[in-house]
């Protein structure tokens, strides 16, 4: 590498460190343990863990078919599906909530029907934010699991096929592993995503503690009248955020 | 020949880019057909169309007298057809250990992990890899994953073997026991086998007939006595153009069946084949002096002039073919018939246990 490189590259280091140093600085580090003990505080955290994770399995569950069928080909079907599969990364995540509301909304398309006929209503419930935070997270998933299956040689389909094994047999032990790591990637990033999602969510879904409110939309919710607090939450946040991230690290991308 | 049962009966049209295949060929129980052509011919190409792999244009192709590939919607899928297939470069899965591996086909065909895992086990011992069960496919050689993909191929039992240019990922000293281990599972393989053959001396040492493939199409089958004495082209020609001699191999002398000898300058023991070329066998009307091993007085037969060159057929104990240039046909007078002194360095010869 250059030698020169390393003044940018400490820019960009900087960047991400530098606001990390602001919260950490700004922190209420003596009323700490009372907000963390705080009922809202876990009523949030607890709801964020779960509806992240939530949407990381629904990303599997559904996704990982999705990324399947994108790449099997480059015809009009497919890249037309990729596009729109892309799109919640582009939109501003108000739009995507938004979006979702003219669909699910009590009033609209599905909602309407999903009201009238089972009593179903999905918009303003913890159902919602799974819905708002897949909704903004999955790309990011199909993306990352599309590529890997494109890098996945299919001559070991093949080989497979030729001793027998049927096109289920050959995805669920030979496909499937070898794209492993693939796979853990778009999960990891995928629920990185979610467990941060905010415009989607409280457009869709709204804030109300125990039900939709997440951690992001507790620190929005407290910034108003507790700053402090608000930093506190951030950092409560973060630290969950990050030792998930460390610890997932060694575990599914061990060193070569 | 005695007719046998056709356990493989294929002919079909198919293209792959802008090559366009006519193929037709049958193989029978207990026989090797070896593939063997110029780059881009299409040979790999039958390979994977016999598997199941490739799709065929019109024809049909039938395995065991069950129509496997035909017109309309007849077309038995790759898993369905019991055609164990060695690719080129092995193939072996990754992430499964060597045992796995071998175990893989027996274990998609619902038979119980801990049974396949016997039979796998049973498998790499008989290739020599007993003591590397546990091992994954990037801890051996290229030689040793061929070996074990070539055991994975036939622990499924398979009606049809194919084998994609078996030898061709092997360094030059794992090729020779990698080409025994082939030989010897063949001798035990009671199905079809078709493989597509690097070179002449791999056909030979492996198969029971060479087709020759030529831009997609088949353009001669046979024995290579059978090729030799009509060469359909000019790649057959080249190709099988060689002299070759089968017989039992003592020391670095070859006897054939009525007695003659040629000399080698390496020793084998048991049966082999030697194969010269011709331009390696010179022609000389006076008994030669010097150092040739093999020396010999032969009458000649014919006098052939090819595109380039003009070929002199022998007859006698070692019938024999060399090249020579048209000012030695004059010199020797070798137009006027009669006997001539051939000879051929031992080093010459190149040999394969048979």
């Amino acid at each position: 590498m250059p030698a020169w490189l390393i003044v940018p590259a400490a820019i960009a280091a900087a960047l991400f460190l530098l606001p990390l140093i602001g919260l950490l600085t700004a922190a209420p580090w003596s009323k700490m343990w009372s907000l963390v003990s705080d009922d809202a505080t876990l009523d949030a955290l607890l709801l964020s863990l779960e509806c992240s994770l939530a949407s990381a399995g629904l990303c599997l569950l559904l996704g990982l078919p999705l990324a399947t069928w994108l790449s099997q080909g480059n015809d009009a079907l497919r890249t037309t599906v990729r596009v729109f599969t892309t799109i919640p990364m582009v939109l501003p995540p108000i739009v995507g909530g938004l979006a979702l509301l003219l669909v699910y909304g009590k009033n609209h398309l599905i909602g309407g029907s999903l009201h009238r006929w089972f009593g179903i209503e999905i918009p303003f419930s913890a159902a919602g934010v799974v819905l708002a935070t897949t909704y903004v997270a999955m790309p990011f998933f199909v993306l990352t699991v599309e590529a890997g299956l494109r890098g996945f040689d299919r001559r070991y389909a093949e080989a497979a096929a030729t001793l027998g094994a049927g096109p289920w047999h050959t995805f669920r032990t030979i496909t499937l592993p070898t794209i492993a790591p693939s796979v853990r990637a778009g999960l990891l990033i995928a629920w990185a995503r979610a467990i941060g999602e905010f415009g989607a969510t409280i457009t869709f879904a709204g804030s109300f503690q125990g039900q939709t409110r997440t951690m992001p939309l507790a620190v929005y919710h407290t910034f108003e009248s507790q700053p402090a607090a608000a930093i506190a939450l951030s950092l409560i946040l973060l630290a969950v955020s990050a030792t998930v991230l460390f610890c997932l690290r060694r575990q599914w991308f061990p060193a070569k | 020949m005695v007719p046998r049962e056709m356990n493989i009966d294929a002919n079909f049209t198919a293209t792959r880019g802008s090559l366009n295949l006519d193929v037709r060929l049958q193989v029978g129980n207990n026989e090797t057909l070896a593939l063997l052509g110029p780059n881009g011919a299409g040979k790999s190409t039958v390979l994977r169309i016999l598997a199941g792999l490739h799709d065929i244009e019109s024809g049909q192709i039938s395995l065991d007298s069950t129509l496997v590939d035909g017109p309309e919607a007849v077309f038995v899928p790759p898993e369905q057809r019991n055609v164990g297939m060695m690719f080129q470069d092995h193939l072996l899965f990754p992430h499964l250990r060597l045992i796995d591996n071998v175990a893989f086909g027996l274990a998609s065909k619902g038979i119980k992990k801990k049974v396949a895992r016997a039979v796998a086990r049973e498998w790499l011992g008989r290739i020599n890899m007993g003591d590397y069960h546990d091992a994954r496919p990037s801890e051996i050689s290229g030689g040793q994953a061929q070996r074990v993909a070539l055991a994975r191929a036939l622990a499924i039992k398979p009606q049809l073997l194919l084998l994609d240019e078996p030898l061709a990922a092997a360094d030059a000293t794992a090729r020779l026991e990698l080409r025994r281990t082939i030989q010897a599972q063949l001798k035990s393989f009671s199905g079809s086998c078709v493989l597509v053959a690097h070179d002449i001396d791999d056909a030979l040492a492996l198969a029971d007939r060479i087709a020759v493939l030529e831009n997609g199409r088949i353009v001669q089958t046979g024995t290579i006595d059978e090729l030799g004495a009509r060469p359909a082209s000019r790649y057959v020609a080249d190709l099988i153009g060689l002299n070759c001699f089968r017989g039992m191999c003592s020391g670095n002398a070859l006897r054939m069946a009525n007695g003659a000898e040629v000399i080698l300058a390496t020793t084998h023991d048991g049966p082999a084949i030697a194969t010269v070329h011709p331009r390696a066998v010179a022609l000389f009307r006076e008994k030669p002096a010097g150092s040739p091993r093999n020396v010999f007085q032969a009458p000649v037969v014919a006098v052939e002039r090819a595109l380039d060159c003009i070929r002199v057929r022998l007859g006698g104990d070692l019938p024999i073919v060399a090249e020579v240039t048209e000012s030695a046909v004059g010199e020797l007078g070798l137009d006027q018939g009669g006997d001539v002194w051939a000879a051929v360095k031992a080093t010459e010869f190149r040999v394969a246990p048979s």
